[in-house]
């Protein structure tokens, strides 16, 4: 490698200050949402961007040290995009490294007769269903050792921090699936890219209430009389 | 009737300088049937997307869920819940 290419990745003398911005993040949005909402997709394209932003956000969380200059600011000039891939331009990722997160497809998986739990104290239904499915993280640089580096960073992040993810959030899994290979991006010229796919499953439940009384039966009378 | 030396000419080391040699080349060249010229298509220098077999696009990327939930349930989801 270059003296050029190397440089883009060295850690610059000064760190730079952690990213303020980053702390409000987590508690206020995603949280609060999964609790009044419970799990859907576009909340974990949501968290996983979090994640990433609060991990991105300070010198002292970075493990790679030749990632540390690239700390995520809310506004320019940040030293790492992340974002989601409908508010993601080519031309944002030309000069600095970018984490592209992307839901992928889900499936349900019934685990119970028609998702029916039981009826509970009240007379009412419940029913539960698990839902899989994943997220894509496109780590993206110009350098291809240096989206191998943001890549390698990125998936020790989520899988050293899965189990407690799992836990926190009620998952019934949270893993990193797999790592792909490096390829070239389409897009933009000479930008190269490592997917990392997380997996996770997570449980829906509800219960239905009648607005009225369960219909019991009929009772019929006959005169034969006539 | 005087005598007069005659005069030889030494040939030339490089071949090519040589009257003989040069009259020799020039007769086989006459004698070789003329090629046939053929035209040949010139590929462009930027491949078409579709041949760009390295490069993809983040938005063709697309994960099998099945293929997810046999890695995250290997053991496979069982019906007791």
């Amino acid at each position: 490698m270059g003296e050029s290419a190397t440089a883009d990745w060295c850690a610059s003398e000064e760190a730079p200050a952690p990213s303020q911005d980053a702390r409000q993040l987590i508690k206020h949005c995603v949280e609060g949402a999964w609790r009044h909402l419970g799990w859907r997709r576009l909340l974990m394209t949501g968290f996983l961007r979090d994640v990433l932003v609060r991990h991105f956000s300070n010198p002292r969380f970075i493990e790679e040290p030749d990632l540390r200059a690239a700390i995520w600011q809310e506004t320019a000039p940040t030293g790492i995009l992340i974002e989601s891939i409908w508010r993601w331009r080519g031309d944002l990722t030309e000069k600095r490294p970018a984490v592209i997160i992307k839901p992928n497809a889900y499936k349900n998986v019934r685990v119970l007769h028609n998702d029916f739990v039981g009826t509970n104290e009240e007379g009412n239904e419940c029913f539960a269903t698990i839902w899989v499915g994943s997220h894509t993280l496109f780590c993206i640089h110009g350098s291809g050792a240096g989206a191998e580096i943001l890549g390698a960073e990125v998936q020790r992040e989520l899988t050293q921090f899965g189990p407690q993810i799992a836990r926190t959030f009620n998952l019934k899994k949270f893993q990193v699936t797999g790592v792909g290979g490096i390829s070239e991006l389409e897009e933009a010229t000479e930008n190269f890219l490592v997917p990392v796919t997380v997996g996770w499953a997570y449980e829906e439940v509800w219960t239905l209430e009648p607005e009225a009384l369960r219909f019991a039966g009929m009772k019929f009378t006959f005169n034969l009389d006539c | 009737m005087p005598h007069i030396p005659k005069r030889v000419t030494q040939p030339a080391s490089d071949p090519s300088q040589s009257s003989v040699t040069s009259g020799v080349r020039r007769e086989v060249m006459a004698t070789q049937p003329r090629k046939k010229l053929e035209i040949k298509k010139v590929e462009p220098p930027i491949k078409k997307k579709s041949q760009m077999m390295d490069r993809v696009s983040p938005w063709d990327y697309d994960v099998d869920p099945n293929e997810v939930e046999r890695t995250l349930f290997p053991e496979g989801l069982n019906s007791n819940g």
